[in-house]
C-alpha cells in the first residue's frame, strides 16, 4: 500500500518512541492510562526500561505559527538560553484525501514537543509559560509537561491507579478515514461487529475543524480489540478502506511481547516501517500468538468484508419520498393538459405544471411508485417532436423557496436545501432502502394506480397481495410489476364489459357487471369516449 | 345611439407608447409624467389615479400646450379608458381635461363617447344631458332623443331620480305637458328610491294642470311601494355600486346573488326591463364575474328573450370578460349552433366572427376548428332529402376539394385570405382539417383507395405525425376494414414510431386486444405468431400498456453486457445510476478439469472502486434552477 499515513506516526525516526502523545494530547488524559493498560496487560515488565533517559524532560509547546519548523523553534529556545534541545514537530497530514499529493507549504499542527537535556531544564523552561516570544512579539509561549513524558516518568507509581480508574480499556488506531466520517459512523461500524466497542474518537484539526482522517476506537475487551485489529483492515467506511493498527504504545508492547530482537529492530530508525500499522500482516503475525486462539473461535469474516457504501446526502434525487418528476427538453407547444395525458397512466397526479418559457415541466404524483414508473417509462419519449429528458425535481413549494434563496444570496444550491434534513447517522444502504418500503407499501395499497380495477375476482389477486406484502424486503422494483398487473387486469376487465355490451352475455361478463364498481365503470366509459370522440378533434380539457 | 356626434377621440390609434415623438425638452421638464407613465401598473387603481393626477398637473402647468403634447395626454387617458371603460370618474376627469385643452365642443364629445362605452352609467348620462341642456338649449329634438335613449338604459335604476328630475325639468321648460304626464305615468311604475316624491309631484301636477290620470294611480302607488320595500333589503346593502379594480367584496357578491335570485324568481313577475336594469347594474362592479353573466343569459333564455338581446349580452360578455374565462364563450358557440335556424345568414356570420376571435385568443384549442368545420359544412354545403343524389354528391365532392386545397395551401405556405377556413388554420388544428378531409372521403364519398392514400401521404408530415385525431381515425379505418396486418403493424409502431399520449396508447392497446379476440380466429392467430416470432397480437398490447417504449427482447440469448443496461444500474433507485460491484470471474470454471490441478481462484471484483461514484443527471438544477429566463 502507500505510505500516506506516515504523519499519523510522528514518532517515526525518533529513537525514543516512548509516547502515545497523539491520542493523549487530543483526547482526555485518561486515554493515557488506556495505553498504559495495554502495556500492562501484556507485559508490565520492562515498560520503565524503555525510556529511562527521557522521563520528565519533555515539554509540550503549543500556539505555534503554522509555518514554523524545527529550526524556528530551536532558534526561539536558543534565544531563551536553552540551546541544547531536541524538537519534534507535529506536521499536518498533507491533506486528508490521501489520493492527492501534498501541495503547497507544509504546515505544522500548531504544537510540538521539546526535549530538554534534563528535567530541571524542562522545569525551568516551563516557568517561561506565557512569556512573549522575543523574535515573535505577537506570540506567547504556551508550555506544559508533555503528558507522555510525565506519565512515563511516573509509570511505576501510576499503574495501579490508572488500572483501577478506567477499568479495562483497549484501543486501536483507525486511519485513512474519509473526511466525512463522523464519530457515530465510526462507532457504528465497530459496535455492529464487536460488542465491547465502547468509544470512538476522530481527531479533528483544531483550527479548521476538519477531520484529520484518523481516530481511535476503544474496546473494553482485549480479545475483541485484537480481533478488530485483524479483521477490520481494509473495511470500507464511507467509500474508503480504513486502516487499523495498534496505538503506538501497544506497538512497542507487541514488540516487546515478541522478544528482544524485534525490539532492537524497532529502536533502529531504519526498520521503523516494520511496526507501522500499514503492514498488518506483519503485525498480525506478531499478534498471532495472542489472538489466534480467540479468532479461531469466531467464524470471522475477514476474508469477505462487504464494502460499505456511502450514504449520499439527502437531496431531491435521494429523498425516497420525492414524487415530483422534472421534464426537460419539453416543446413549447405542449400544454399542461396534453402533458397530463402522457403521464396520467402511471398514477394519480397531484399537479402538472409548465413554467412559462423554460422549456420544461413538472409532474407531481401522489405516490413514489408512480413517479418512478413514469421516469423509467417515459425517459426519452418524444412529445410534440421533441424527446423529453426526465429526472427528479422538487415540489413547487420547495422550488419557490430555492429560487428565493438564490435570489437573496447566490449561495450554492446544494447547500440550500430547505425542508430536507441531513441524516445524523449514516446507514448501510440495504437498510436505508428497506426502511421506507413499508411506508410506501401502505400508501400504495390505498392509492396504487389502477387499484380501483382490482376488485374483481381473479386467481391472481391473491398472488398480488402476497407479492405486495413480501415486497417490503424485495425493494420497490416489485411494485412496478404489481402495477403493471393492475393495468393488465383493467384491460382484461374492459374486454369483458365490451363483450357484454355487444350482447354476448357469458358468465364472465355477468360477474364483472356484478362486481364492477363505479370507478371502474367510469374509467372504461372514459376510455371508450376517448376512442370514439378522439377522432373528432381530441380535447384534453 | 349617439352617432350624430362625429367623434374624434375614438379615432386615436392606440399607440404602444403615447410619449413617443415628444420634444425631449418637454420630457426632461416633466420627468414625473414620463416616470409615472413608464411605471404604470395596470392592475392597480392608485397607479392609474396617479397617472391622471399627473396629467391634470401638466395641463394646469402649461395651460395651452402644443398639439403633440395634447395628443400624448389624450392618448394616455384614452388608453386607460379603453381598457377600463367602466371607470366613470376617469371619464369625468377626462372631460374636464379636454375642456381645458380644447374647449367645450370636444369635452361634450368625450361625454358622448363615455355614454357609448359605458351606457349603463347614471352619472355619465346625467352629466351628458346636463351639459347638452345648458349648452345647446335649442337642439330640443336631439336632446329629447338622448333623454329617451338614457331612459331605456338607466331610467329603471333604483337611484335614477336625478335623471328623471332633469327629464321632467326639460319637458316642463318646453311646457310640453303631455310629455310630462307621459313621463310621470312611466315613473310611477318604477320602484325608485324616491318613488313617493314623484307621486306627490305627479298629483300636484294633475291638480295644477287639471289633468286626468289614465288609471288609478293609488293602486299603482301601492304596488310600487311594496316592490320598493321588498328590494330595499338588498339595495341598502350594496356597498360598492361602481366599478373598481380588484376583487368585489364577498358581502357584496352575496348580496347581489341573493338580490338576483329574488328578482328572477318567477313568482314575483317583475317587469322584465326592471330586472334587466338590475342585472346591468350588478354587472358594473361584477363585470369580471363570469357567473353573473351566465346567470343573466340563463334568465334571458328562460324568459324567451329575443335572440338579438341574448346575442348582444353574449358578445358584450365575451368582449369584457378576462381571457381565461372559457365557459361563457363556449356557451356562446353552443347557443349559436343551436339557434342557427332562427336566422341562417346572421348566425353563420356571427359564428364565423366569434370563432375567428376565439381562435385568436386560444390558438391551441383544436375543438374550435371542429366546430367551425361543422358549421361551415352545415351552412355552405347543406343537403336535403329532396335534392337529387348527383347534386348532393357534387356538393360533398366540392367540400372535399376545398378542404384539400386549403391543406395544401397551408402546407405550402400560400394561404388564401379570401377563404375563411384558411385564415383560421394553424399548426395545431391542421390535423383536424386533415381528419375531416379523410373522413369525408372515407365515409361520405366511400372512396377507400383515396382514403388510404391520404393516410399514407399525411402521416409523413411532422405536424400530423403525432396527432391523436389522425391516428385514431386511422385505427378506426383499419378496424372497419378488419385488416389485421396493418393493425398489427400500427400497434407495433405505437410508441416506437408513432408517438401518442400514453393515455391514448393505453386506450388503443386495450381496445385492440378486445377487437382482435372478437374478430380474429385461432388459425389467423397461430399463423400470425408463426410468421413473426416476436409479435403476439394478444400478449403484446398487454405488455405495452403503461409502458410506451416497450420493446420485446428480440434476442433471447443473454446479453453479455446486461450489467450495462439502465434497468440494472438504476434498479431500486430510478434516476440514480450506480455501477454496482460485481465478481467478474466466474466459478463455472470449477467444473472444468482445471479444478483438479488448481484451486478455485479468489473472486475478482469489478467496479468496487466505483461503489460511491453515483451518477445522476440533475436536469432540474441544470436546466431549471440555473437557467436564467
Amino acid at each position: 500500500m502507500s505510505y500516506k499515513q506516515f504523519n499519523y506516526y510522528p514518532n517515526r525516526g525518533d529513537p525514543t518512541r516512548n509516547d502515545s502523545f497523539q491520542y493523549n494530547d487530543v483526547t482526555s488524559s485518561n486515554n493515557n492510562s488506556i495505553n498504559n493498560n495495554g502495556t500492562n496487560v501484556l507485559n508490565v515488565q520492562g515498560a520503565s526500561d524503555i525510556n529511562p533517559g527521557t522521563a520528565g524532560n519533555q515539554l509540550y509547546m503549543g500556539d505555534l505559527d503554522p509555518t514554523w519548523d524545527k529550526n524556528t523553534i530551536s532558534q526561539i529556545w536558543g534565544s531563551l538560553g536553552e540551546a541544547n534541545i531536541n524538537v519534534r514537530m507535529m506536521w499536518n497530514n498533507p491533506s486528508n484525501s490521501s489520493s492527492r499529493p501534498s501541495m503547497g507549504p507544509k504546515n505544522n499542527q500548531g504544537y510540538c514537543f521539546v526535549d530538554f537535556p534534563s528535567s530541571t531544564h524542562a522545569a525551568n523552561a516551563l516557568l517561561k509559560n506565557g512569556m512573549i516570544i522575543p523574535s515573535f512579539p505577537n506570540k506567547k509561549l504556551k508550555l506544559n509537561w508533555a503528558t507522555s513524558s510525565y506519565s512515563n516518568g511516573n509509570n511505576g507509581s501510576n499503574n495501579s491507579i490508572s488500572n483501577g480508574k478506567s477499568g479495562n480499556n483497549y484501543s486501536i488506531f483507525v486511519g485513512d478515514l474519509a473526511p466525512n466520517v463522523t464519530e457515530s459512523q465510526l462507532f457504528e461500524l465497530f459496535i455492529t461487529r464487536y460488542a465491547s466497542a465502547s468509544h470512538a474518537k476522530i481527531v479533528h484539526d483544531q483550527v479548521t475543524g476538519m477531520s484529520k482522517g484518523y481516530g481511535f476506537v476503544k474496546f473494553s475487551n482485549a480479545d475483541e480489540q485484537q480481533l478488530a485489529l485483524s479483521e477490520m483492515q481494509g473495511v470500507f467506511l464511507n467509500g474508503r478502506a480504513i486502516k487499523v493498527g495498534p496505538t503506538s504504545g501497544q506497538q512497542q508492547q507487541n514488540v516487546r511481547a515478541n522478544g528482544g530482537n524485534e525490539y532492537n529492530r524497532s529502536s533502529s530508525s531504519l526498520n521503523n516501517e516494520n511496526f507501522d500499522p500499514r503492514f498488518p500482516s506483519k503485525n498480525q503475525s506478531s499478534l498471532g500468538n495472542v489472538t489466534n486462539n480467540m479468532s479461531s473461535k469466531r467464524n470471522h469474516m475477514s476474508q469477505f468484508i462487504y464494502p460499505v457504501q456511502q450514504q449520499p446526502s439527502l437531496n431531491h434525487f435521494t429523498d425516497p419520498n420525492n414524487t415530483t418528476v422534472f421534464i426537460g427538453g419539453l416543446s413549447s407547444l405542449v400544454t399542461e393538459d396534453e402533458l397530463r395525458a402522457y403521464f396520467q397512466p402511471f398514477g394519480t397526479i397531484v399537479y402538472v405544471k409548465i413554467p412559462v418559457g423554460k422549456g420544461c415541466g413538472f409532474v407531481q404524483y401522489v405516490d413514489r411508485l408512480s413517479a418512478e414508473t413514469a421516469i423509467a417509462g417515459m425517459q426519452g419519449f418524444p412529445i410534440a417532436n421533441s424527446r423529453v429528458r426526465l429526472s427528479w425535481g422538487r415540489s413547487a413549494k420547495q422550488t419557490a423557496l430555492l429560487q428565493q434563496a438564490m435570489l437573496s444570496n447566490s449561495l450554492q444550491v446544494q447547500q440550500q436545501q430547505p425542508a430536507l434534513q441531513q441524516p445524523t447517522y449514516g446507514y448501510i444502504p440495504s437498510t436505508s432502502y428497506e426502511n421506507p418500503a413499508p411506508l410506501n407499501s401502505n400508501i400504495t395499497a390505498s392509492m396504487l394506480p389502477g387499484s380501483q380495477t382490482l376488485n374483481y375476482a381473479s386467481p391472481y389477486t391473491n398472488d398480488n397481495s402476497l407479492l405486495h406484502e413480501s415486497s417490503n424486503s424485495l425493494g420497490l422494483n416489485d411494485f412496478g410489476f404489481y402495477n403493471k398487473n393492475g393495468a393488465t387486469n383493467a384491460s382484461t376487465a374492459s374486454l369483458m364489459t365490451n363483450n357484454d355490451s355487444i350482447g354476448a352475455t357469458d358468465a364472465n361478463g355477468q360477474q364483472v357487471l356484478m362486481q364492477g364498481n363505479e370507478a371502474f365503470a367510469n374509467s372504461t366509459t372514459a376510455m371508450l369516449n376517448r376512442l370514439e370522440q378522439g377522432s373528432n378533434g381530441f380535447m384534453f380539457a | 345611439m349617439t352617432d350624430e356626434t362625429n367623434f374624434t377621440i375614438e379615432e386615436i390609434k392606440p399607440r404602444a407608447d403615447a410619449l413617443r415623438g415628444l420634444d425631449s425638452l418637454f420630457l426632461q421638464d416633466n420627468a414625473a409624467l414620463v416616470q409615472t407613465y413608464r411605471n404604470m401598473d395596470w392592475s392597480d387603481i392608485s397607479s392609474l389615479t396617479q397617472m391622471v393626477d399627473v396629467i391634470e398637473q401638466t395641463v394646469v402647468k402649461y395651460g395651452d400646450p402644443n398639439d403633440s403634447i395634447k395628443l400624448a395626454l389624450e392618448t394616455i387617458l384614452w388608453q386607460i379608458l379603453q381598457k377600463y371603460p367602466l371607470l366613470f370618474g376617469f371619464w369625468k376627469r377626462f372631460t374636464t381635461i379636454e375642456y381645458q385643452l380644447f374647449g367645450l365642443k370636444k369635452s361634450i364629445d368625450v361625454l358622448a363617447t363615455s355614454v357609448k362605452w359605458f351606457p349603463t352609467s347614471l352619472e355619465l348620462w346625467c352629466d351628458y344631458l346636463n351639459v347638452l341642456c345648458v349648452n345647446n338649449p335649442n337642439e330640443k329634438d336631439f336632446i329629447r332623443n338622448n333623454f329617451h335613449i338614457a331612459k331605456d338604459l338607466v331610467g329603471e335604476q333604483f337611484l335614477s331620480h336625478p335623471f328623471w328630475d332633469k327629464f321632467i325639468e326639460f319637458e316642463v321648460r318646453q311646457e310640453n305637458w303631455d310629455n310630462v304626464q307621459i313621463i310621470y305615468e312611466y315613473i310611477i311604475e318604477i320602484p325608485l328610491h324616491q318613488y313617493a316624491r314623484f307621486f306627490t309631484s305627479y298629483k300636484k301636477l294633475l291638480n295644477e294642470r287639471n289633468l286626468k290620470p289614465k288609471r288609478d294611480i293609488d293602486t299603482v302607488l301601492r304596488r310600487t311601494q311594496t316592490i320598493v320595500n321588498e328590494i330595499w333589503q338588498f339595495e341598502s346593502k350594496i356597498k360598492q355600486p361602481f366599478f373598481n379594480l380588484g376583487q368585489v367584496l364577498d358581502d357584496d357578491l352575496k348580496n347581489w346573488s341573493q338580490y338576483l335570485n329574488f328578482i328572477t324568481n318567477p313568482s314575483k313577475s317583475l317587469d322584465k326591463k326592471f330586472i334587466m336594469s338590475i342585472f346591468d347594474r350588478c354587472l358594473i362592479p361584477c363585470v369580471y364575474n363570469e357567473k353573473v353573466w351566465l346567470l343573466y343569459i340563463n334568465w334571458l333564455s328562460r324568459e324567451d328573450s329575443s335572440y338579438e338581446i341574448t346575442v348582444g349580452i353574449y358578445q358584450k360578455a365575451s368582449k369584457l370578460l378576462p381571457l381565461d374565462f372559457k365557459t361563457l364563450r363556449y356557451d356562446f358557440i353552443k347557443y349559436l349552433k343551436k339557434n342557427y335556424r332562427l336566422n341562417n345568414v346572421l348566425f353563420s356570420n356571427i359564428f364565423n366572427e366569434t370563432l375567428s376571435h376565439f381562435l385568436n385568443l386560444w390558438p391551441n384549442d383544436v375543438s374550435l376548428m371542429t366546430e367551425y368545420i361543422c358549421m361551415w359544412k352545415r351552412h355552405s354545403f347543406k343537403n336535403s332529402l329532396d335534392q337529387p343524389p348527383r347534386e348532393i354528391l357534387e356538393k360533398q365532392t366540392s367540400f372535399t376539394k376545398i378542404l384539400e386545397t386549403s391543406i395544401t395551401n397551408y402546407l405550402t405556405n400560400q394561404t388564401d385570405p379570401r377563404v375563411h377556413l384558411q385564415t383560421l388554420m394553424n399548426d395545431k388544428n391542421l390535423s383536424i382539417v386533415v381528419v375531416e378531409l379523410i373522413k369525408t372521403t372515407w365515409l361520405v364519398l366511400k372512396n377507400n383507395m383515396q382514403t388510404r392514400k391520404y393516410f399514407n401521404f399525411y402521416q409523413k408530415n411532422p405536424l400530423i405525425k403525432d396527432s391523436v385525431p389522425f391516428w385514431l381515425t386511422y385505427y378506426k379505418f383499419e378496424k372497419s376494414n378488419v385488416n389485421f396486418t396493418r393493425l398489427n403493424k400500427f400497434i407495433k409502431e405505437l410508441g416506437v414510431e408513432i408517438y401518442l399520449p400514453t393515455t391514448i396508447m393505453n386506450d388503443i392497446l386495450a381496445d385492440y386486444k378486445t377487437f382482435y379476440l372478437m374478430h380474429s380466429n385461432i388459425v389467423a392467430y397461430e399463423t400470425s405468431t408463426l410468421d413473426s416470432s416476436t409479435f403476439d397480437p394478444i400478449l403484446y398490447p398487454e405488455l405495452k400498456i403503461s409502458n410506451p417504449q416497450y420493446e420485446p427482447v428480440a434476442d433471447v440469448k443473454p446479453n453479455a453486457e446486461w450489467y450495462k443496461r439502465t434497468e440494472w444500474k438504476e434498479a431500486g433507485h430510478v434516476g440514480i445510476m450506480i455501477e454496482r460491484p460485481q465478481i467478474s470471474n466466474s466459478i463455472i470454471e470449477c467444473n472444468s478439469r482445471n479444478l483438479v490441478q488448481r484451486p478455485i481462484t479468489l473472486p475478482n471484483f469489478r467496479n468496487l472502486e466505483k461503489i460511491n461514484q453515483v451518477k445522476i443527471n440533475d436536469l432540474y438544477t441544470e436546466e431549471f434552477l440555473k437557467e436564467k429566463k
